[in-house]
């Protein structure tokens, strides 16, 4: 914030005013200011409390269910929830308890969401920030890549990486977090272009500081909000995906799972056992609407122009 | 009765930061035919005024008060009154003729539907007319000219295009908000030059917004001298400039760049650096307790923790000032008055 | 402009397509246990046509000519797992179906979409805008595998009034829960982009202009707003377009329609090479075209562009 106006030091000192002024003049940082914004964000302040209870409840859950993820129990398919077999999500086809496998499969889909997040936010930072920072030919020709890539049928093409290299959970990172980091190598970039021109990266320029050394040093380190609200919304958008590959039958593998897998599952026995498709439903639409909302929050307040 | 009499406005804007008063009490009349320069810095709320008289005040604003325009109230006429007038017989020109084109439109669609929609013309009319009309603001090869888009004229073109536009429908008040800030000095003293010979030529009122005094010396009759949304002077031209009665406007006639001494630029090779008031234009959100300007006047006093009153003096002059006229510093002023 | 869409096409849809090519060409020939090698479980019969084919005993660079003449031909081969198809028979008869759901499923969401978008942008912060954003808030975070099953638990559990799959030739009632869900989320996300974007260009000078002008608000909306306020519409087309596509693998599989998306994950749970890869050019081929399309009407619609 800029302060409201200040007194001229040059004019001579005049005391009732001037301290009236002073007091009315509040420097405040660009974080604390930040940081107000978002905690008068009502709904990314409750969003904020519940991912954190489901994340716990995926760490932590499993431990107070009697079953086990992989137990299969053929007397007790599709049974609905009930508390005294402690069966509290009901169980699916293979009469398998639906409680611990959401939470399993929220324990993998939120993995994949943050580690695929995580290398997208690497590769992008690293690539934004090289080709803004370096500029000229390679920067074009930096860019000119990220449009060719960004005008390939990725899913398609993850899919078909799928299908040569076979269904590996960490194929899944890797791919799902290289194809992503796209959108935030661009941001980044912009980023990077306007702070280049700042004086303290001018400054360190002249003193001879390598190339390098002043991306890691200076550049990183000051889009590192911007990255963070992107991040946000990434990871979101990571779990979607995966949710797809897995939908699809091409993510996660049995008996393992994750919520596009139990969805999967879930829209199969729909007319016999609603409870299969509800439960994983909603454990992920509210962790989606949880990281939106999070994300738009902490845009807004990192960024007050914006709406 | 004066063409328009303008008579405690007020405009707020509703913010998330508080409510922020852009314009307080604002009073003052314009007869026929004459001009009035509204100048002041940034956040002087001039060209919220401005706005308020054609009813263009963004949404989060309110205007109070009355506009009186030919004895009708412009404040509170419903919208489509309010068309018939806008345009036709009140006119305005903006501060950035790059952006107050629509760059989607040929000059020629932009020019013609003013005509189609007052005047009723048919289209093959409101062409030869705006054809004539870009011929009086002096561009060359008016009939090519039409079909091309605003991105294919220069600054100072499109201000020329602008003002042949606001003129189409021979408006009887003419806001220019600013009508030469974007643009260079040699185009700047052009655009000045052509708005005297329109106004004389269609005997236009105009209402000259601006933050220079030097362009309000050749064109206005009277100045109004504005800070953070409250008049500070208010008086005729010539006495303006020959004795102004307010510390602000006196840094402000001290501050305009004198061409009679190599000032040309904004360095000057004499002393370095141009004159200019010390200190930042106010924020209208944390603006200090009584006079606004106190934080930056050189002859404030502790009276200046109360608001000054808008005092009347001499032949219709007013000013809003504790210190007597005898006991302001005298900045002296580069400027002569011309007209 | 005849330069611009030129270039558009010569230096950058065509490269583009040429290096998405050669990519795939080259996966599939470094894939472990790869359709090329003999561990691949692959009848006889399509074994020797492949090997007929692809010509395996020739140089790569002879392959890799062999395929660019193949695909300029348009032939995308024999399909690995039915050996009576080529994937081009498979393909034609898939193509049809999708590209009904799609484009019906686009044009609902590009005219529901903007017109939503317009009436928040025009009412904004009152209960039009609200509900319009809090629906397409919902619209662009409910996944289409949740919102699928949902709508068929609804409408064909338990009221009973739509199929819960099928195709049938696309009969009406069959389209319509595929359609809704292809195209939720476009409306959503065109609704928001056509909101925001039409505020900008409302709070622009050039509209104060307008308004200054004395012009009725309906005019300056049809004459002045709504072609700069389309042009984020019309470059969200392209990944619009994409989406559609790849959205309908989910739509295709869930309902039972026997379109491209569906033929695409089939291909990849049989492990069927030659479809797989055929369908990822096909469409990596229809999305740069489709690109460079949207470019060229971008250049069209923007004088600033079209000038250059």
């Amino acid at each position: 914030m800029n302060t409201a106006f200040s007194i001229q030091p040059s004019l001579p000192p005049l005391p009732g005013l001037d301290d009236d002024l002073n007091a009315s003049i509040r420097g405040r940082s660009l974080w604390a200011d930040a940081r107000r914004r978002f905690l008068r964000n009502h709904a990314a302040l409750v969003s904020l409390v519940i991912l954190a209870v489901i994340v716990s409840l995926c760490l932590l859950g499993s431990a107070l269910s009697p079953h086990a993820y992989d137990e299969p129990d053929f007397g007790a398919m599709h049974q609905a929830p009930d508390s005294t077999t402690r069966h509290w999500f009901g169980t699916d086809n293979l009469g398998r308890d639906l409680f611990v496998r959401t939470l399993l499969g929220g324990r993998i889909s939120l993995m994949v969401g943050a580690l695929g997040a995580l290398v997208a936010v690497i590769i992008g930072t690293l690539y934004g920030a090289t080709a803004g920072f370096v500029g000229g030919k390679i920067d074009s020709v930096m860019m000119r890549f990220l449009e060719i890539l960004a005008s390939f049928p990725i899913m398609f093409l993850v899919i078909l990486l799928m299908t040569l290299f076979g269904r590996d959970l960490w194929l899944i990172f890797v791919a799902i977090g290289a194809v992503s980091w796209l959108d935030m190598a661009r941001i980044v970039r912009g980023q990077t272009l306007s702070l280049k021109r700042k004086e303290f990266v001018e400054a360190a320029h002249v003193a001879g500081v390598s190339t390098t050394r002043i991306i890691i040093r200076h550049i990183v380190p000051n889009v590192l909000g911007l990255v963070a609200v992107y991040a946000t919304l990434l990871v979101p958008s990571m779990i979607l995906f995966e949710s797809f590959l897995s939908y699809l039958g091409l993510g996660v593998q049995e008996p393992a799972t994750s919520w596009g897998a139990l969805l999967e599952q879930g829209s199969k026995s729909l007319e016999v056992a609603v409870w299969e498709l509800i439960f994983p439903a909603g454990f992920l639409v509210t962790t989606l609407f949880c990281f939106n909302f999070i994300g738009d929050g902490l845009r807004d307040a990192l960024d007050p122009k914006d709406r | 009765m004066a063409l328009l009499e303008v008579d405690k406005l007020n405009v707020r804007f509703a913010t998330p930061e508080g409510e922020v008063a852009a314009v307080n009490d604002l009073s003052f009349s314009l007869e026929a035919g004459a001009s009035i320069g509204i100048v002041g810095e940034s956040g002087s709320g001039k060209s919220q005024t401005a706005f308020a008289l054609m009813g263009l005040l963004a949404k989060n604003g309110r205007a109070s008060g009355e506009v009186r325009y030919a004895g009708v109230d412009l404040l509170s006429l419903p919208e489509a009154e309010l068309n018939l007038r806008r345009g036709a017989e009140i006119a305005m020109i903006y501060q950035d003729p790059m952006t107050s084109l629509n760059p989607y439109l040929t000059i020629g669609d932009q020019l013609t539907e003013v005509l189609q929609f007052h005047k009723g013309m048919d289209n093959r009319s409101a062409v030869a007319e705006s054809i004539r009309m870009l011929d009086a603001v002096r561009i060359a090869d008016a009939g090519k000219r039409m079909g091309l888009y605003p991105h294919e004229f220069s600054g100072g073109m499109r201000q020329r295009v602008v003002i042949a536009m606001a003129l189409l429908c021979r408006p009887k008040l003419l806001i220019a908000d600013e009508p030469t800030t974007a643009l260079d000095v040699t185009v700047q003293a052009q655009i000045l030059a052509l708005l005297q010979d329109l106004r004389r030529a269609f005997s236009t009122s105009i209402i000259l917004i601006t933050h220079d005094l030097g362009v309000v010396a050749g064109v206005c009759d009277s100045v109004l001298v504005m800070y953070a949304g409250r008049v500070m002077e208010y008086g005729d031209a010539r006495s303006i400039f020959q004795a102004a009665a307010h510390p602000y406007t006196r840094g402000l006639l001290h501050a305009v760049p004198r061409l009679d001494r190599r000032h040309v630029d904004a360095t000057d090779m004499n002393s370095g650096r141009l004159n200019t008031i010390p200190g930042n234009p106010p924020n209208l959100l944390a603006l200090p307790p009584g006079c606004p300007f106190a934080p930056r006047c050189i002859d404030r006093t502790t009276a200046c923790l109360q608001a000054p009153p808008l005092e009347v003096f001499g032949q219709g002059r007013r000013r809003a000032c504790h210190r007597a006229i005898g006991d302001l510093t005298d900045l002296g002023s580069p400027l002569k008055f011309t007209p | 402009m005849l330069k611009f869409i030129l270039r558009r096409i010569f230096l950058e849809a065509i490269p583009t397509l040429l290096v998405l090519v050669t990519v795939t060409f080259f996966l599939i020939r470094l894939a472990p246990g790869g359709p090329f090698s003999s561990e691949m479980n692959v009848p006889p019969e399509v074994k020797a046509a492949i090997e007929a084919k692809y010509q395996l005993d020739q140089p790569m660079s002879v392959q890799y000519l062999n395929y660019l003449t193949d695909l300029a031909r348009g032939d995308l081969g024999p399909s690995f797992k039915y050996k009576d198809f080529t994937v081009n028979e498979l393909v034609n008869k898939a193509i049809p179906v999708s590209f009904k759901l799609g484009i019906v499923a686009f044009l609902i969401a590009l005219v529901v979409g903007v017109s939503a978008g317009v009436a928040a942008a025009l009412r904004q912060n009152t209960w039009i805008d609200y509900s319009v954003m809090g629906v397409a808030m919902i619209g662009v975070v409910l996944p289409n595998f949740v919102l699928a099953p949902m709508l068929a638990l609804i409408f064909a559990v338990w009221f009973k009034i739509l199929p819960a799959g099928g195709w049938e030739g696309g009969q009406i009632q069959f389209m319509v829960l595929p359609v809704a869900v292809l195209c939720k989320h476009y409306i959503s996300v065109i609704a928001r982009i056509t909101r925001g974007s039409m505020i900008e260009v409302l709070g622009s000078p050039f509209i104060r202009t307008a308004r200054a002008k004395g012009l009725p608000m309906h005019y300056i909306l049809r004459r002045h707003a709504l072609k700069p306020a389309m042009l984020p519409v019309v470059s969200y087309l392209g990944p619009a377009f994409v989406g559609v596509i790849t959205g309908s693998v989910v739509v295709e599989t869930f309902f039972g329609i026997p379109g491209i998306g569906q033929l695409f994950i089939n291909g990849a749970l049989n492990r069927d090479y030659s479809m797989v890869l055929g369908l990822t050019i096909l469409i990596g081929a229809l999305m740069i075209t489709f690109n460079a399309v949207v470019d060229i009407l971008y250049g069209y619609i923007d004088p600033r562009i079209r000038i250059k």
